[in-house]
């Protein structure tokens, strides 16, 4: 009888910890699916450093760019009011970033790191055929939304090659020259 | 009428290929006459429309190109092709002067009047003369020339250069050398699968102030800016030519090391290696251009010179740059310089980066430098994090000595004698991956490196008092970030845990491999998020090293089996949100999963306990 209540004893242990197991899978699968069928609630923001899309807002003032799942990605100066929404047609995504030029040097004055180009068109192409032409805006950034697929960015060697996913943003920070000042 | 309208078409498309060909021939022959292409073995229609026309010298360039621009639709795509670069290059404020170099290497494009004129044509021909000199000295050390479009040659402008916007950035500047990048500029060879071919400006004169009395304070005669510009700015066009996807902190760091070995005695370059020294501790060898620093950044290339080619200099590093000239790029990104150094390098038995800099570091302290030892005393002295005159030293010092390095960096600290304090003994934790040493200088000034004992993390000084410093050096000698290292001088040096991340994963470079995977791109903006939760948050505390150093031994093969499977994609995309949720909101994510724990808990309970499932007898 003593073995029996060991037994039933240790049964209902393992089954309390399947139990708080299961709770978790629960947990972080709702959340989950949830995201898969409707925008995620916050924006998340990025800007350039020179280089590369960091996380969050500029803390110098400049642009920066707020995406959201299966939304239109914006393009900010402030953080004050959130961006309205523009929901991403079905089985599209979005390529979003900067054309910039990228500069070396500077022995006087140090020089900035790049040079952004605002209102200059930028081609997008995919199977090796011209796609879309977009322009940037007055910062230099640029937002196109794409059927999901492969495309190429940009011309000449600095060509870059983005997959397109439904309902998603990437982030491109793309060179439109490189130049060697002094 | 089936048959007359068939030939009306046919009669008509003939007229219009006529008039095309009769009306745009002219239009092409006249741009490729004017801007000096018409010998182009690639227009050979061209070429023979314009046979009988005499040649003309290049008298006004800037109304032949803003006309080049307001026709260019009208032009053939093969003649769009030739003068594609002539809308790239730059416009003189007057009327354009050319004068070929006695090389024939160099065309220099001058004019005489408004802003960008020239002081005279004397100086033109120094100009080109200087560019020549440079060109054989560079030919003579076994590089390459900088290519050229057709062989043609190489495009200089000579122009006002002071107080313009460039790249958006109003300043001053000795030269800009510019590869554009379309495929015209494109000069492909199987050595050098991405050469690009450029052009320069240059400042007209080099007479302003800023270029005799820069801010470094030495003064410099207009021929000598002039020299260490072309011994400069014709390296970057040569680099171009090697592959267009250098990284510019080794471009500049080659460039301006170049200077003193073309132009011995001019010796403005020294002035830029403080810029570097300061940063050493906080930025790695290979960071991208900064403020200057990248310019000091040419004193590794003095080590490696001094280590490798005492006799002619730069051997070791024109085969970086041959090595680099065979790679391509991934993606359109610059090719890192370090692994090329490090494979260069390490062809030489038993050497490699990792010991270079190690090398190189303790020579900026030791100043044991074998070439150009005239100019010694120019090379600043090494800079420190922190200096030490009370003791001990330890966890409770104000300046803490302790310190977290990027890839490629080092930190020098100074202890100097203070009584009671001797001997002075230093007790080293530290990461692999890092490399100490520790020096004793004498009071008269003699250096010698103090030999660590058998664990190779203590170091003691037992006539510290008699010394005039004592200097301790840690170098993060690998590719891996956030290296730690603590000392103390009562041996109650707090243990660093050992990391860390792979290698592959560092640099900045490294990727969350799953979510790279499922996401289908490095650049996918919650890759980028996690990544920054790696390097922020789980790099900065024992726990979350230990993880990642788990994560990255595990997920390299689940993550190219995910890759190859879409729906595997799909589904860990999927399980992926929530935790790209908590990284954004980690407080939100708390709250909402134990409140989630709390909902469901009873009825998971209820069901399994409540419904007779199982009963727990009492």
């Amino acid at each position: 009888m003593q073995v029996y209540h060991i037994c039933i004893s240790t049964l209902v242990t393992m089954v309390k910890t399947l139990n708080i197991f299961l709770a978790l899978l629960l947990c972080s699968a709702l959340p989950a699916s949830a995201a898969g069928t409707r925008p995620t609630a916050a924006w998340t923001y990025y800007h350039f450093d020179g280089t590369a899309f960091v996380a969050g807002p500029a803390v110098d003032g400049s642009p920066f760019i707020a995406i959201r799942k299966k939304a239109q990605p914006v393009v900010l100066t402030t953080q004050t009011t959130p961006p309205e929404q523009t929901t991403l047609p079905d089985g599209t995504g979005v390529i979003a970033g900067i054309c910039y030029q990228q500069g070396g040097g500077g022995k006087l004055g140090g020089g900035s790191r790049y040079h952004v180009y605002p209102h200059v068109p930028l081609q997008i192409s995919s199977g090796g055929r011209q796609f879309v032409t977009v322009q940037t805006d007055d910062h230099g950034y640029f937002v196109a939304v794409l059927p999901a697929g492969l495309y190429s960015v940009g011309s000449g060697p600095l060509t870059v090659k983005i997959t397109v996913e439904s309902g998603s943003t990437t982030l491109i920070p793309l060179r439109t020259g490189k130049r060697m000042v002094d | 009428m089936s048959f007359f309208l068939t030939r009306l078409t046919l009669v008509t498309l003939a007229l219009v290929q006529f008039a095309a060909t009769t009306f745009a021939g002219p239009l092409d022959d006249h741009y490729l006459q004017q801007f000096g292409e018409a010998r182009s073995g690639v227009l050979q229609k061209a070429l023979l429309s314009v046979s009988s026309v005499a040649p003309q010298t290049h008298r006004c360039g800037m109304p032949h190109k803003n006309s080049l621009s307001r026709d260019w639709n009208l032009l053939e795509p093969t003649t769009q092709k030739v003068l594609a670069k002539q809308l790239t290059a730059p416009s003189l404020s007057g009327p354009e002067l050319t004068l070929l170099s006695t090389s024939g290497r160099f065309l220099i494009h001058y004019t005489t009047s408004g802003g960008d004129a020239v002081p005279s044509v004397t100086w033109v021909q120094t100009v080109a003369n200087t560019f020549d000199d440079v060109a054989e000295e560079y030919l003579r050390r076994g590089w390459n020339l900088a290519p050229t479009i057709g062989g043609k040659a190489y495009d200089i402008y000579m122009r006002n250069m002071v107080g313009i916007v460039i790249g958006g950035e109003f300043g001053t500047y000795y030269g800009v050398v510019t590869a554009p990048p379309n495929s015209s500029f494109a000069v492909p060879s199987t050595a050098f699968p991405n050469a690009y071919a450029s052009y320069m400006e240059i400042d007209k004169d080099f007479l302003n102030r800023d270029f005799t009395n820069p801010p470094s304070g030495n003064t410099y005669t207009p021929l000598q800016s002039l020299q260490i510009t072309a011994a400069h700015e014709y390296h970057h066009a040569i680099q171009y030519g090697y592959n267009y996807y250098f990284e510019i902190w080794y471009a500049e760091a080659t460039s301006t090391w170049y200077e003193d070995e073309l132009y011995d005695s001019v010796n403005q370059l020294y002035s830029y290696i403080s810029k570097y020294l300061v940063k050493a501790a906080t930025y790695s060898i290979d960071m991208p251009k900064d403020g200057g620093s990248e310019y000091g950044r040419w004193i590794l290339n003095r080590y490696l010179a001094e280590q490798y080619d005492p006799l002619i200099p730069g051997v070791m590093i024109r085969s970086v740059w041959e090595k680099l000239g065979g790679l391509n790029s991934s993606n359109a990104s610059d090719i890192r310089t370090i692994p090329v150094l490090d494979s260069v390098i390490s062809a030489k038995e038993g050497r490699s980066f990792s010991k270079d800099f190690f090398s190189f570091a303790k020579r900026i302290y030791m100043r044991d430098w074998t070439t150009h030892l005239l100019e010694k005393n120019l090379i600043p002295s090494y800079t420190t994090v922190a200096e030490y005159s009370s003791y001990p030293v330890n966890s409770s010092t104000i300046q803490a000595p302790s310190v977290t390095l990027p890839h490629y960096s080092f930190a020098y600290y100074k202890f100097t004698p203070a009584s009671g304090a001797s001997p002075l003994t230093i007790t080293i934790s530290k990461n692999s991956g890092i490399q100490t040493a520790a020096f004793r200088k004498s009071t008269i000034g003699g250096i010698t490196e103090i030999t660590a004992d058998s664990s190779g993390n203590s170091y003691t000084d037992n006539t510290f008092s008699s010394a005039s410093e004592v200097v301790l050096l840690i170098a993060n000698t690998s590719d891996t970030n956030n290296l730690q290292a603590n000392f103390s001088t009562d041996a109650s040096t707090p243990v660093v845990p050992d990391p860390v991340v792979p290698a592959a994963s560092s640099g900045g470079g490294g990727g969350c491999f799953i979510a790279t995977a499922a996401y289908g791109s490095y650049l996918h903006p919650q890759v980028q998020l996690l990544r920054q939760f790696r390097d922020n948050q789980l790099l900065t505390n024992a726990p979350g090293r230990a993880f990642v150093a788990l994560y990255y031994r595990c997920s390299p093969p689940l993550a190219d089996f995910i890759a190859r499977h879409p729906v595997l994609r799909s589904v860990t995309r999927t399980l992926l949100t929530p935790v790209v949720m908590a990284v954004v909101h980690p407080a939100a994510a708390g709250a909402g999963a134990l409140l989630t724990v709390i909902v469901l808990y009873r009825p998971v309970r209820r069901r399994f306990f409540e419904r007779g499932a199982l009963t727990v007898p009492t």
